[in-house]
């Protein structure tokens, strides 16, 4: 009996200008979870969607236990056997776990819909996985995590036997992580294939039973878990050798740029979430923001840019006071924001990359005049910026929504450092980002150290607090509860504080 | 840009296939007449078939042209801005005569007669300060048609309070209600009528809306004197039990649909088509003046429509007094006293 | 296939949707046209002579034209920062009302004083009924939808009580306002025709609103609220400021199509001067996908329309309704681009070509 549940041969897809998918074979093992890693733009998840029956292939074919089949929706898809759970979940928060799984594949009793089978049979899916879930619950008051196990059933609910997980775990927590790969082990013991989508390297290690490695289009080669690292999985996904220990030089501390005192903001709902915080940020300092998320990260780094007004306190960025809630004045005083979600603050997707080029500097001179904008201007600053930051897009009229994750951040970024700063203010920056991209805006991170601003740095990863940073202040309830030296800081240490134990 | 042409090309196809089914020559043998003379008609914002005076101004018009062997056509106005262009597309196509409908399009008529002399006019509701040779308004005592009304009202009343439920307030309809206001104490000196204008003729929503507050104030006879707007009202005294009066044409057979209605007392009778038909008439005849033609009790251009399934509660005396009181504003030993 | 290389993907699909869309129209239609025993024939004939068939044809389809491309325009400019101006119609009324009060109660001023002060105030009319609801959005967050329904129901009652009392004429047969002064009359652009010179101001409004959308910083910022509100934010823009300001031009261009047809066209206003021109603007804003220029070729459709359906009602006795079915059939066809698709097999561009009319009723 053939033991391949699935294969592709020679799959290509063309857009206009690019080539996504460039003669892709592929196969999947029944009873594997074989992972496709690769950057953002590398090609997979056009290749996932021409599984999913939402792209027709240009060439090639698709084998599903042997047998030759077409698949031009995804309804196909799903006859078929195919899943997929999608990166961003498609779920209706306002129903409950069980109308979501059987929307779209209602069992009905005499044209009603009958609840009851339906809710067995979620439950009895539910217990042969270990899902732990109640149908009755309303989605929106799940956790993300929780919530992902309901687009898991509901892939199941559907007899999929061949699961496709795109970037699973970009929206979890590391505990919520762990739980997922046991389900997924659980599921591969049953029978079913799984395709696994990442690019974070050590899960993809720990998970995997093979993996596939795409670079522009193509497959660059297939390895077993065992027989590689990080540093060479990391390598062929780059097409060159990368650095994943952040170099740099010993602190040069200078003159305050930004000082916190007495800091307290709320939030939406009006609950102080900054109590009362202290600190200070030095030219020539990365001041890392070390803390779990939900301790008031958000609500700082809104007031200290302008976005959110503050309650009490006071805030200066080179000796001169914020007035509060006024998001150009902070810009004005040579402040860069690389905002937590770039999609949702720090870029307009649909303008092309110049227009999201000059977003907080179009108003003066020299990009406008008397308010008529200086466009021959704005070109040549925008393709200096493309080219300089190393923007992978056609030309500076492309639009931004058409970029990959990491090109978009590489916007932001090239907007925020393309211009005369003293201090900037990162909260997440390389959130959802491939390797490649990590690396290179951790580069710019330093570089900008080393001309002498000051860096804040909020980050959940402690790995990346601990990498760049040169202070780090732990945050916990609203509060600095300590500051440590990058010397004296241990991952343990840290983790105490984080979790509020301090002395 | 392979599927752009086939796009084309269906697109194409499918005009081709839809317009050979739709102009295939028809199998009847149709008579050619070339009708000489050509008459058109401009409604008001409405339809032909809309149970209002445009419906019986195109009642009128296709009576006279049937009659003379004229050709008819008619301009559903969609907006009150489009007065000018759709009398002037009648012009342009060389209407001899052209019938407007309404007090709203007076000056725009009026404009139109000034720039094409050698057309007739005709505006039904139309009242014009200096008559051209070729405008001829058609003008009716309303007052003299809600007089009956509200006399037939105040005999019918057992509360002694009635009502009148009005659309906009422009002449024809004002005369209407101070007629009808002034009938009613003809016969009744302390009745109590109570009336309001909706500025819409086309709103039967709050015209019914003000017949059930007229009635839950005691009113058992509502007056519905605005096209749809008044119907409401009447629509809402035969919900509510109480009486009926319909405007400007039996509304037995339009807002009623051939009743039963048993609390339909009658209408108030405007005969627009009637008034249609004699300008056409005039026309033919080349008796046509310019100048106004008043439609009143004595030309039997007013009146009020039978009382139908409400007969049998109408008594002999009542209906006695009726005819008495139209007969006297007839030959004039009887005046509704409503001034403008 | 090769992509087009003359235009490009997403521009093709812009085209070819309306396109298509009216063409459907069109063929649905003849249907009924067909199916009502009328002849298909001579009532798009009809329509297209009653359009476009003579001199005088065409000088009132651009005469409809003329409030259509301003009042569509406003629609589009209230569009482009999301908002949804709904109350055009009264914004026009005001616009009228001013236009005509100025036009008739001031004396003694040369015709090139007297008209464009008319106009300002037709402008400014306008504007302030547009800058109301802004204002109200922008410091209590009402929603402009209701507000500005709201506004019309308000303009109407107001103009229609001005023109029967305090402006009314006496004399005249019908309540409207006195005539206005020679002085403020908009020129007519050919001797015999009532096509008047605010074509020309709509056209140069189509420009004006165009270089103010795409090459100031004013025009930056209000597209940039229009798409996303937080960037904008950050970006340091003041989201406020450009809800007032967007619904005062808004208003104004739409204030300026009813001063036009005061000033151009009736030389009075009316007390039933019940337009419709600002529901139709929507459509047109919608057709023309919010794009300025494309405006002008939306509104002169929509203008044949209405135009060229007194004369197929005369060839071929058909209802006047027709139109509305057709124009209701255009929308529809643009709202939901899905259907036309279907109809005629085009894939879905790659980049995302949806415009973003409006935010939703939260916050």
């Amino acid at each position: 009996m053939n033991n391949e549940s699935l294969s592709l041969k020679g799959i290509v897809k063309v857009f206009p200008g690019v080539v996504a998918n460039d003669h892709i074979d592929f196969s999947l093992g029944r009873g594997e979870i074989h992972t496709l890693l690769g950057e953002n733009g590398a090609g997979k998840t056009t290749l996932m969607n021409i599984l999913y029956g939402l792209y027709t292939p240009d060439e090639g074919e698709i084998r599903i236990n042997g047998q030759k089949v077409q698949i031009k929706t995804p309804s196909d898809a799903l006859s078929h056997g195919i899943g997929m759970v999608h990166q961003h979940f498609m779920l209706i928060p306002i129903m409950s776990v069980a109308e979501n799984i059987i929307l779209g594949k209602e069992i009905k009793k005499s044209g009603l819909l009958d609840r009851k089978k339906a809710r067995n049979k979620i439950k009895e899916l539910s217990q042969q996985y270990k899902f732990d879930l109640n149908p009755d619950d309303l989605v929106k008051d799940l956790p993300i995590g929780t919530q992902q196990r309901v687009e898991i059933i509901k892939a199941l609910y559907r007899e999929a036997n061949i699961l496709i997980m795109d970037e699973p775990t970009s929206v979890l927590t590391p505990q919520e992580s762990e739980e997922l790969f046991s389900i997924l082990r659980s599921l591969k013991n049953e029978g079913k294939s799984i395709i696994f989508i990442s690019h974070k390297l050590k899960e993809v290690l720990e998970v995997s039973d093979k993996i596939t490695v795409l670079r522009n289009g193509k497959v660059i080669g297939s390895v077993e878990p065992d027989k590689t690292d990080e540093q060479q999985l990391a390598g062929m996904m780059v097409g060159r050798q990368v650095i994943l220990k952040v170099d740099k030089n010993k602190m040069d501390r200078g003159a305050p740029i930004l000082v916190v005192k007495d800091l307290s903001v709320n939030d939406q709902r009006g609950m102080k979430t900054v109590n009362n915080i202290c600190f200070t940020v030095h030219e020539g300092e990365i001041f890392g923001v070390a803390g779990v998320q939900g301790n008031g990260q958000t609500e700082l780094i809104q007031a200290l840019t302008g976005l959110i007004p503050f309650q009490s306190g006071e805030v200066t960025i080179q000796n001169r006071k914020l007035s509060g809630e006024n998001p150009r004045e902070v810009t004005v005083l040579g402040t860069a924001h690389i905002p937590e979600d770039r999609q949702k603050y720090g870029l307009v997707l649909p303008y092309p990359v110049r227009d999201n080029l000059i977003l907080c500097s179009y108003y003066g001179k020299p990009f406008s005049n008397h308010r008529i904008l200086n466009f021959s201007f704005i070109a040549e600053k925008a393709s200096r910026l493309l080219e300089e930051y190393n923007i992978k897009a056609p030309g500076i009229d492309t639009i931004t929504d058409t970029l990959s994750g990491g090109n978009q951040q590489k916007t932001v970024v090239a907007r925020e450092l393309g211009r005369e700063v003293k201090l900037l203010i990162a909260s997440q920056p390389t959130r959802g980002l491939d390797v490649g991209s990590i690396e290179y805006i951790h580069k710019k991170i330093i570089e900008t150290r080393d001309a002498r601003c000051g860096v804040l740095l909020v980050s959940p990863e402690l790995d990346e607090i601990m990498s760049l940073a040169d202070t780090i202040g732990v945050i916990f309830k609203g509060q600095i509860i300590k500051t440590l030296n990058i010397e004296e800081s241990t991952k343990e240490k840290l983790g105490l504080l984080m979790a509020g134990i301090y002395k | 840009m392979k599927r752009f042409i086939i796009i084309i090309i269906v697109a194409v196809v499918v005009i081709a296939v839809v317009l050979f089914f739709v102009l295939r020559p028809k199998k009847v043998v149709e008579v050619v007449v070339v009708p000489e003379i050509k008459v058109g008609l401009v409604t008001d914002v409405g339809k032909v078939d809309d149970k209002t005076f445009n419906q019986f101004a195109h009642e009128g018009m296709m009576r006279a042209a049937e009659e003379f062997g004229f050709e008819a056509k008619y301009i559903e106005t969609l907006q009150p801005t489009d007065y000018d262009k759709n009398i002037q597309t009648f012009a342009e196509e060389g209407f001899d005569m052209i019938v407007t409908v309404g007090f709203m399009i007076t000056d725009a008529t009026y404009k139109m007669a000034g720039q094409y002399p050698d057309i007739k006019f005709a505006g039904v509701d139309q009242f014009y300060a200096e008559p051209l040779d070729n405008t001829m308004g058609l003008l009716f005592a309303e007052d003299q048609s809600g007089f009956v009304a509200g006399a037939l009202a105040a005999m019918m009343s057992e509360t002694g309070v009635i009502g009148i439920v009005c659309g906009m307030e422009i002449p024809p309809v004002i005369k209407f209600r101070k007629g009808y206001e002034n009938g009613a104490r003809y016969i009744d000196p302390g009745l109590k009528v109570l009336g309001v204008y909706i500025d819409s003729f086309v709103a039967p929503d709050r015209g019914k809306a003000a017949a059930e507050a007229m009635i839950a104030d005691g009113a058992d006879v509502i007056f519905g004197a605005g096209g749809p707007t008044g119907s409401g009202g009447i629509v809402a005294a035969m919900e509510k039990g109480v009486y009926g009066i319909g405007v400007d044409q039996d509304e037995y057979y339009t807002t009623m649909g051939g009743g039963p209605a048993p609390n339909l007392l009658t209408s108030a009778m405007k005969r627009v088509d009637n008034a249609v038909y004699s300008a056409i008439k005039a026309f033919a005849e080349d008796t046509f003046k310019g100048g106004h033609y008043m439609n009143n009790a004595s030309n039997e251009g007013i009146g009020y429509a039978p009382f139908h399934d409400a007969a049998d509660r109408v008594s002999k005396d009542v209906k006695a007094r009726l005819d008495e009181t139209l007969e006297k504003l007839a030959d004039g030993s009887l005046e509704t006293g409503v001034k403008l | 296939m090769k992509p087009l290389n003359i235009i490009g993907r997403a521009q093709y699909q812009e085209i070819i949707i309306p396109f298509l869309s009216i063409v459907t129209a069109l063929i649905i239609g003849a249907v009924i046209i067909y199916t009502t025993g009328a002849n298909v024939y001579k009532s798009y004939q009809g329509l297209w002579q009653g359009a476009f068939g003579k001199p005088r044809a065409i000088a009132e389809t651009f005469v409809i034209t003329t409030p259509y491309i301003l009042s569509g325009l406003a629609v589009a400019f209230g569009f482009k920062c999301g908002l949804f101006n709904i109350g055009v119609e009264g914004q026009l009324y005001a616009g009228a009302v001013s236009a005509a009060f100025i036009g008739y109660a001031v004396r003694g001023l040369p015709h090139f004083i007297h008209l464009p002060l008319a106009m300002l105030a037709g402008i400014v009319g306008g504007a302030v009924w547009g800058a109301i609801p802004g204002y109200l959005k922008a410091k209590t967050g009402g929603h402009e939808v209701i507000n500005t329904i709201m506004m019309n129901h308000i303009m109407l009652k107001l103009t229609d009580y001005l023109v029967k009392n305090p402006m009314l004429d006496t004399q005249a047969s019908i309540p409207r306002t006195p005539y206005i002064q020679e002085t403020a009359y908009l020129p007519k652009l050919f001797p015999g025709f009532r096509l008047h010179w605010g074509i020309i101001i709509a056209l140069a409004a189509v420009f004006l609103i165009y270089f103010i959308l795409y090459k100031t910083t004013i025009g930056f910022e209000i597209r940039t609220v229009g798409y996303n509100q937080n960037a904008a934010r950050y970006a340091g823009m003041n989201i406020t400021k450009n809800f007032v300001l967007v619904m005062a031009v808004s208003g104004s261009l739409a204030g300026l199509a009813g001063a036009n047809e005061v000033l151009g066209l009736n030389y009075t206003l009316p007390a039933a001067f019940i337009s419709g021109y600002g529901f139709d603007a929507i459509a047109i804003a919608l057709l023309a996908k919010s794009n300025p220029f494309a405006i002008i070729p939306s509104a002169i459709l929509w203008a044949s329309l209405r135009n060229g359906a007194g004369l197929m009602q005369v060839r071929a006795g058909i209802s006047i309704d027709l139109i509305n079915i057709m124009q209701a059939f255009v929308i529809m066809f643009i709202a939901a681009p899905k259907i036309v698709r279907w109809l005629y097999r085009i894939k879905e561009g790659k980049a995302k070509a949806e415009v973003v009319l409006t935010k939703g009723w939260g916050k």
